[in-house]
């Protein structure tokens, strides 16, 4: 009862922020990159909260709770992606991309090579990759919303996706950075409850909350290897040059083209706060491994963080609800934007009949209820067990396959539409192939992407461009 | 000119060895890393943040 009411005054905030937006949605630039006039402190909070998703709440610690504390690899070595990401990316990207009127990830791609082919190849695999993502997403949306609301799983998940289109539909980018930003503040909340809890169960002493869990199995604390990299050292290097990509994942673009100005000082600013969550991430994952010691029963591996508070901080439960609802619809909504402006990118001339009655705005909405049924459509029939493997094969996968023709391709100098489609297109097929086919770990075959990624670019861009 | 130069190899350095240096922290003591991390980011920016602070404009 508790958890409805407050999960009803959080949808109702939203809604009302939504309608206090609404004028953002004039223009396309307006609507998709919020006037490129974001400050460094709300567009970060929001970046923050998009970044991490439902794998900080319950991907992650679902992981932890199976295979043990090995997750936390990669929350630490992505701070450190983030914090070089933003000092010697996201001034050049915000800068090119302002230059050349850029909206999102398709159209920087194909203004920034100057083929139309590039735009419409990008785009449709950003909408693909976002697609397996986000699927992850919003089965995250049913459990949270059935769990606080007592609705059945179906239902919570049309409804938080109706709520997330609300907010999107009326006021884009802006009504996304204001609300992610309370939703981040939520989360946040969590990661210190988490903290809380893992100090608690040592009798206040974390160290003692350790101890015991080495006293169990040390190998909990200290990766043996499984499920993602042969040993932990490789691990955290794999993890490190993985992660460092994940930021050029394109629901995130649209933030980075939304700030204000490339000066030294907003770019720090933006670079204290990006980190801070895959940081305060942490503190679930440890949770979620010191559930296996601490919880005397076994529950659902991506339950785990909803169990343990309700069996050691029941009164906090609906908190924690809404701060994994929060965690995934910050990184459901940016990504249905920006697979909905990628795909709309890549079939400009389809669509141009129907643009010019409607306009450009409610095109890139109607697509947006497209991809949000189609969301729903998985998400029900084709439920993940592990949330986190879909998220990882379309999200890192689709990142480090875009290597060449973004770290590369902006980097360098050589411009190579050709190079920067074969590229993406290969190192994708082959990265996915080798996951799924030939039961390659994830992170071993997202690297093999991105090294294939950087080769192809810089091989056909040598030879083509001189 | 050469305070300039000072100050951009004094940047990357910051950048670069802070970033690496935190992950080391978390290879060789994760627990300790929990703690540094929320404070040696946001400490990291607010560094560079007061470095160019007079430039701001």
């Amino acid at each position: 009862m508790i958890s409805t009411i407050i999960m009803g005054i959080f949808i109702i905030i939203i809604l009302v922020i939504a309608v206090y937006y609404r004028k953002w949605a004039e223009s396309v630039e307006s609507y998709i990159v919020a006037k490129r006039a974001q400050s460094p402190w709300w567009n970060g909070l929001a970046l923050t909260a998009t970044y991490t998703s439902a794998w900080g709440i319950l991907g992650g610690p679902a992981i932890c709770y199976v295979y043990g504390i090995i997750d936390f690899v990669s929350f630490i070595a992505w701070g450190a992606g983030v914090f070089l990401f933003i000092w010697y990316y996201i001034p050049k990207i915000r800068e090119i991309g302002a230059k050349i009127g850029a909206v999102g990830l398709a159209s920087f791609m194909e203004l920034y090579y100057g083929k139309r082919y590039v735009g419409i190849i990008i785009g449709i695999l950003s909408w693909y990759a976002l697609l397996l993502y986000v699927v992850g997403q919003t089965k995250a949306i049913g459990i949270i919303f059935s769990r606080a609301t007592g609705l059945d799983y179906t239902t919570s998940v049309i409804l938080g996706k109706i709520i997330a289109l609300i907010y999107l539909i009326l006021s884009g980018l802006k009504g996304v950075i204001v609300v992610d930003v309370l939703m981040g503040i939520m989360m946040f909340t969590i990661w210190s409850t988490c903290l809380y809890l893992l100090f608690a169960l040592g009798g206040g002493n974390i160290i003692n909350t350790v101890q015991t869990i080495n006293s169990i199995d040390p190998k909990l604390l200290h990766p043996p290897g499984e499920p993602y990299a042969p040993e932990p050292i490789s691990l955290w290097i794999l993890g490190f040059i993985t992660f460092f990509m994940w930021q050029f994942l394109p629901h995130t673009w649209q933030n980075y083209l939304a700030l204000r100005s490339t000066k030294k000082t907003d770019i720090a600013i933006f670079a204290a706060i990006g980190p801070m969550s895959g940081a305060a991430a942490v503190w679930a994952l440890m949770l979620g491994t010191a559930a296996r010691v601490f919880l005397p029963y076994k529950v659902v591996p991506d339950e785990v963080i909803p169990e343990v508070f309700k069996y050691f901080l029941p009164s906090l439960l609906p908190l924690l609800l809404i701060g994994a609802f929060s965690a995934t619809m910050t990184t459901a909504d940016s990504s249905i934007l920006a697979a909905s402006t990628d795909l709309y990118y890549a079939l400009k001339e389809v669509v141009r009949p129907l643009e010019k009655r409607i306009g450009t705005v409610n095109v890139i909405r109607l697509i947006m209820i497209i991809t949000a049924i189609l969301l729903c459509y998985f998400a029900i029939f084709y439920m993940p067990e592990f949330m986190v493997y879909v998220m990882i094969l379309g999200g890192l996968g689709f990142a480090c396959a875009l290597t060449g023709a973004t770290a590369i391709g902006i980097m360098w100098g050589k411009k190579d539409p050709l190079a920067a489609v074969v590229s993406t297109v290969l190192s994708l097929a082959i990265s996915q192939i080798l996951a799924v086919f030939w039961g390659v770990s994830w992170l071993v075959a997202c690297f093999i992407g991105l090294i294939l990624s950087a080769a192809l670019y810089t091989i056909i861009a040598s030879i083509r461009v001189h | 000119m050469a305070k300039q130069k000072t100050k951009k190899y004094l940047e990357h350095l910051l950048v670069i060895v802070g970033n690496i240096a935190l992950l080391v922290i978390g290879i060789v003591e994760p627990w300790l890393l929990i703690f540094a991390a929320v404070t040696m980011w946001p400490l990291l920016g607010a560094i560079l943040y007061l470095m160019y602070y007079r430039e701001r404009e």
